[in-house]
């Protein structure tokens, strides 16, 4: 029985040694951030509150894996009017659709610590392939870091209804940055 | 009417400064403190509000040039001398009036102005870009928009202050503190 446990033990062992790395984020170091022009000055604002699964090697690209997951009850705005629209029907409509996701699984490296992957982006009932341009600036036994960014037209996901239509009101081009550590799991 | 003050009259620039920059800051601060409480639940609203936050930040770079010209010409003009009939406390109270009133006229637009920034939000000189001379700062944008605030009551309680001391001046002292700095009043030494 003993060495039953034992044979286990080893075989799960190399199974996750085998297995790309897995990273959790770290708390308290993650930044999505998004900005958009309103009437041709650039407002930004943030996600604050996100949680995601990664499995990112970069010797192991095909077994990458990221979901990403953001509470669109916590936003904030550098005009504290976008931040309350936002969750408003015409807008994200956090009443009906309280989350965000992303997920990736399409990785390709695109030179130095370059990188892209492309995913399923699900905001309200709209869900699109869209594609996370991203670096990594850290990559080490148990920390990680990247930083990337998205661009996508918010009208594809009827993110602004009826007059929010107008893009000469606000522009239909958001742009998504986000900086990530994340710790070895 | 004179262009410069003499000892003991004001010229036509400094009541130009005082009258105009009166107006501006009444228009200010009810705009300040209309705007801040409109809605923006559509894109004509917030069209409406943002365009008022415009032309607020805008008068406010205005009245910043406006109140730095106002004390360079105090500079190089006399000030008129308050009348024989106050006490040294009063002439001193009136003297530290003023300075408060000056200091908060270069407060309000310049807390202002750094709230704008520290909130990430360019700021135009009706329509001209100006350059971003602070970072976006979360907690510095809070800090400013304090100042600017309790600055805008602060300039409130010190306007009704000295518009009652100049009405007391007029019809209970029956001097000329107030008359002397109306448009049409022409006297000469």
């Amino acid at each position: 029985m003993k060495y039953y446990f034992l044979m286990v033990s080893l075989v799960l062992a190399s199974v996750t040694e085998a297995a790309a790395k897995q990273w959790q984020l770290q708390k308290d170091h993650n930044r999505l951030e998004f900005s958009v022009a309103i009437e041709g000055s650039p407002v930004s604002g943030e996600f604050t509150h996100l949680t995601a699964d990664i499995i990112f090697d970069p010797e192991k690209l095909d077994q990458a894996h990221v979901a990403v997951r953001i509470d669109l009850n916590h936003i904030t705005a550098s005009y504290s009017d976008v931040a309350q629209n936002l969750k408003k029907k015409d807008w994200f409509d956090v009443e009906n659709f309280p989350t965000a996701q992303f997920i990736g699984q399409d990785f390709k490296h695109l030179g130095g610590a370059s990188y892209q992957v492309t995913g399923l982006l699900t905001l309200r009932d709209v869900t699109r392939s869209e594609v996370l341009f991203f670096t990594v600036t850290a990559y080490e036994e148990n920390r990680a870091a990247i930083t990337g960014q998205m661009q996508i037209n918010r009208l594809n996901y009827g993110v602004g209804q009826g007059a929010w239509r107008d893009l000469s009101i606000v522009a239909g081009q958001v742009f998504l940055d986000v900086t990530v550590t994340a710790t070895g799991k | 009417m004179a262009i410069k003050n003499t000892t003991t009259s004001y010229g036509i620039i400094a009541k130009a400064f005082h009258w105009i920059m009166f107006l501006i800051l009444v228009g200010m601060i009810v705009v300040g403190f209309y705007m801040h409480g409109l809605p923006s639940d559509t894109p004509e609203q917030m069209t409406y509000k943002f365009g008022l936050y415009d032309l607020h930040k805008s008068f406010g770079l205005l009245v910043l040039m406006l109140v730095l010209l106002r004390l360079g010409w105090r500079l190089i003009n006399p000030v008129p001398e308050m009348s024989g009939s106050l006490s040294r406390i009063e002439a001193l109270s009136a003297h530290g009036m003023h300075m408060l009133l000056y200091v908060m006229m270069l407060t309000q637009p310049l807390s202002g102005w750094a709230m704008a920034l520290s909130g990430g939000h360019p700021v135009k000189f009706f329509g001209v870009q100006l350059p971003a001379l602070l970072e976006k700062n979360a907690a510095m944008k809070d800090l400013f928009y304090e100042i600017h605030e309790i600055g805008a009551i602060a300039l409130i309680v010190l306007f009704v202050l000295h518009m009652f001391a100049a009405l007391f001046h007029h019809f209970v002292r029956k001097d000329d503190i107030l008359t002397r700095m109306l448009p049409q009043s022409s006297k000469t030494d």
